[in-house]
């Protein structure tokens, strides 16, 4: 059985291939080509830094491929071109695309430097987080709130990911990016987070809101993000941490801000119900 | 090398010695070049093996061969080898081979040197495999050997540590023979200046090599204080601090990666002006390009490091100085571009690996220059992009180069042309399939596939099978190259002194082969 | 007579040059650990 699931994945795997390169955009959701813009200012911000340097590079790209394939074309021993070998230095040339390129480089660091200076500067954020990484899960921590848990990879998964197991991946819902217990959060709400590590180096990866940082043992990073809409991201552990390094996703749950209160009273009010409420 | 061993005290000082004692006695530069080179070839294929149980895995979602322990051994150990056993020694094979050959030298100016400095790697090579097999498992933390994790490994921690000590004591002996070599052995009239591209990348990368290897062999030297010593450079809970042995690994791992691609600038250097019927465009900017990039690559390191939480000052730093190599490596380009303008090019099967370089190189610059953009980073970090950015480097760049170098130089080595159709087939298929397994790797990268993982959720699985497809397609084919190259040395057409029609250079005026002792008597040149 | 001069001086300044850059190396590899023994 698996193997007609392989075949018609591979066929479906050219099909896809074929249009994407032909018309693009329709098959992006089944074929993940780019980066995604993510839930937050700062990742949509980080996405449009992203198509500008892709296209300055494909820009500059197209331009020097061409004057390659030109020479590749036109200049052939077989078509009788001839050396001219009175060229051999120019210091005109050698000066333009020496300035050039700084030209076009200090065009693309000004924005870069801009958006560096927004993520990087932590300021009037409304409640704190403290992730922890172990090997191999997750604790977070509700600064102030005496809430706190732990986050491994759900256990439908955790089956499925086993050595010489029966179970297909292709049935498990989110297989490796769903966890038992999500960090959950308010949307529309600036989040400090603080990142450390209890055992080896971890890094916290969300795509979405355009986070990656380091968890190091013995010293705290901070940063901060402010997801716009409700619903649910999922990243991984991204600093190789040891053999199970691949099982240790990233969820994020973000609420609107009422249903987050009600959540983290739960949370506070007793075990019995958090449990309820975290498993939803 | 035949099979037989002869106990011939008889010694000819124009032969070399015969059978097996002729190659560990050797202080030959040619010899032990060859000797370089057919180790560096055997570890391609060691590590080759070790990359396919890798794509094997990735082939599809879930866990079909191996256990995440062993999978991370083999990507540790993959990088390993193919960085310290094939791709470095590869290029002081050609080092060997050719320096000596193109600056008028009749050998290396320390031969018994040259002899160590080979033979201390099969040795330190064996030693580093042979950590597989020990309690524990090889080491599992990425050729990084991060701490607190590298901390982790059982058994083979010293092992490890001390084969790359050895195989730190033998580039840096290596280097240093090479400088001198160049620095003293030059023909009369061979000035710095009129000295071949290929010469002068070695020097720029040799002087690289004394400078960073020691770095890391302090770096892992404190990791076995940490571990067997009770000291904690890199241990928090004793006041020390992991973040430091990055910036002692990058330090080294920066200048390293140019250590890796200048040779291969270099063999460049020399195939596309010989193909283009034309001298070197721009030839004192390209060496001023080399030491440039060569410089940078000390101000650098910590654009590895930019998810780590390093201050607001030192990002932007670290940012401006990496996009700032991307000029002196643009030189280069344009100027390779502005060589072949107006010549009169043909297409052996040397010039297609240097322009395949040319475009596939290119396309790694590319992904390098985005992978400097901080907040563009901290997506790219540790993903699968990245993966695909050095692997576009050091494979269709690096390796490619070599094997640019071994088709333009083999009629020179062996006597005899290889068979052109064959190269050509080696080519096309190696060029194609190296597209097939890397470039889908820039997909899986930014739709948020981290690197080092056995398994990966469904969606990266389409993108996964491409690549696994595309790596055993290069695998298999780089079989062929060795095919090629046993015929070549058995036999084949001969070749003349000059072996191409445009080739320039002092090793062009010896024959082919080229014979034992070459240049006995320093040449004019002019 | 002036070639053997030049040649027996041209292996000193080899000699030379290489010792230099080994102890270059090893003041490197120190270096590095004695910056590691006073960042600890």
């Amino acid at each position: 059985m698996g193997r007609t699931v392989g075949n018609n994945r591979f066929t479906k795997c050219l099909a896809v291939l074929i249009t994407s390169l032909l018309g693009g955009g329709a098959a992006q959701a089944a074929w993940e080509l780019n980066m995604p813009v993510g839930a937050t200012d700062v990742s949509a911000k980080v996405f449009d830094l992203h198509m500008l340097i892709l296209w300055v590079c494909v820009a500059i790209g197209v331009l020097v491929f061409a004057a390659m394939i030109y020479c590749i074309v036109v200049f052939r021993k077989s078509k009788g071109a001839v050396a001219d070998t009175s060229i051999a230095h120019s210091n005109t040339a050698e000066f333009i695309w020496t300035v050039i390129p700084v030209l076009i480089l200090i065009a693309m660091a000004v924005p870069a430097a801009q958006t560096l200076v927004e993520i990087e500067v932590v300021r009037d954020t409304e409640m704190t987080i403290k992730i922890t990484g172990y090997q191999w899960k997750w604790e977070y921590e509700y600064v102030g709130e005496d809430v706190s848990f732990y986050s491994s990879l759900a256990s439908e998964s955790n089956a499925a990911r086993q050595l010489n197991t029966d179970i297909d991946p292709f049935e498990v819902e989110n297989y490796l990016l769903d966890v038992d217990k999500p960090l959950v959060v308010p949307a529309g709400t600036r989040i400090r987070y603080l990142i450390t590590s209890n055992d080896v180096l971890h890094a916290w990866w969300m795509p979405d809101f355009a986070v990656k940082k380091d968890a190091i043992p013995g010293f705290i990073n901070e940063g901060w993000f402010e997801v716009n809409e409700p619903g649910i991201y999922r990243g991984q552990c991204a600093e190789l941490c040891g053999k199970d390094h691949g099982f240790m996703p990233v969820v994020v749950e973000v609420l609107p801000k009422e249903e987050f209160d009600v959540w983290l009273a739960e949370k506070k009010g007793g075990v019995a119900r958090a449990a309820a409420t975290a498993n939803q | 090398m035949s099979a037989t061993t002869t106990h011939d005290e008889h010694h000819d000082d124009h032969g070399p010695d015969k059978g097996i004692m002729r190659w560990i006695t050797t202080t030959n530069h040619k010899d032990i070049g060859t000797l370089y080179l057919f180790f560096a070839l055997a570890m391609l294929f060691v590590g080759g093996a070790m990359s396919l149980v890798i794509r094997a895995e990735l082939f599809q979602p879930g866990l079909q061969f191996v256990n995440p322990d062993f999978f991370n051994q083999m990507t540790t150990m993959h990088a390993l080898i193919m960085v310290f056993g094939m791709i470095m020694p590869a290029f002081v094979g050609f080092a060997n081979w050719m320096v000596p050959m193109m600056i008028g030298a009749p050998d290396m100016a320390l031969p018994r040197l040259n002899n160590w400095s080979f033979w201390i790697l099969p040795f330190a090579g064996t030693m580093l495999l042979s950590t597989l097999f020990m309690d524990g498992g090889g080491p599992a933390s990425g050729w990084t050997l991060y701490p607190p994790l590298v901390l982790q490994t059982g058994d083979a921690l010293p092992f490890a540590i001390f084969a790359v000590h050895l195989l730190g004591v033998s580039s840096i002996m290596g280097a240093i023979n090479i400088i001198v070599t160049i620095m003293n052995m030059r023909a009369p009239g061979m000035t710095l200046m009129k000295m071949p591209l290929f010469v002068w990348t070695w020097l720029i990368t040799a002087y690289l090599l004394i400078a960073v290897m020691p770095v890391l062999a302090g770096g892992v030297t404190m990791l076995l204080t940490d571990a067997f010593f009770g000291t904690s450079f890199f241990q928090a809970a004793g006041g020390g601090d992991p973040v430091l042995f990055q910036h002692i690994f990058w330090f080294f791992g920066h200048p390293e990666v140019y250590i890796i691609i200048l040779p291969a600038f270099g063999i460049i250097s020399q195939i596309i002006p010989t193909f283009s019927r034309k001298p070197l465009f721009g030839n004192d900017s390209m060496i001023y390009a080399t030491a440039s990039i060569a410089f940078l690559s000390f101000i650098v390191w910590a654009h590895h490091m930019f998810t780590v939480g390093m201050p607001l000052a030192g990002q932007l730093f670290f940012m401006l100085s990496t996009m700032l190599i991307a000029v002196p490596t643009g030189v280069k380009v344009f100027n390779w571009t502005s060589t072949m303008w107006k010549g009169s090019l043909s297409f052996e099967t040397p010039m297609l690996f240097a322009l395949a370089f040319l475009f596939l190189f290119t396309i790694g610059g590319f992904s390098g220059l985005m992978l400097a953009i901080v907040p563009a980073d901290f997506q790219y970090h540790d993903s699968y992009f990245v993966v695909a950015h050095f692997h576009y480097v050091l494979v269709p760049g690096a390796l490619f180069g070599a094997i640019a170098g071994a088709y333009f130089w083999m009629p020179k080595w062996t006597g005899h042309m290889y068979n052109e159709t064959l190269g050509k087939v080696h080519f096309w298929l190696s060029a194609i399939f190296v597209n097939v397994l890397f470039f889908p790797q820039h997909f899986l990268g930014l739709a948020g596939m981290p690197r080092r993982i056995p398994d990966y959720a469904t969606q990266f699985a389409d993108f996964n099978a491409i690549s696994t497809i595309g790596a055993f397609g290069f695998g298999f084919t780089q079989l062929l190259f060795v095919y090629i190259v046993i015929k070549c040395v058995r036999g084949g057409e001969k070749a003349t002194a000059q072996v191409w029609d445009g080739a320039e250079g002092l090793e062009w005026t010896v024959p082919s082969p080229a014979p034992y002792h070459t240049f006995e008597d320093a040449p004019e040149v002019r | 007579m002036s070639t053997m001069a030049n040649e027996t001086e041209r292996r000193q300044r080899i000699r030379r040059t290489a010792v230099v850059l080994g102890l270059v190396a090893l003041a490197f590899y120190a270096g590095f650990i004695a910056m590691g023994v006073l960042n600890s």
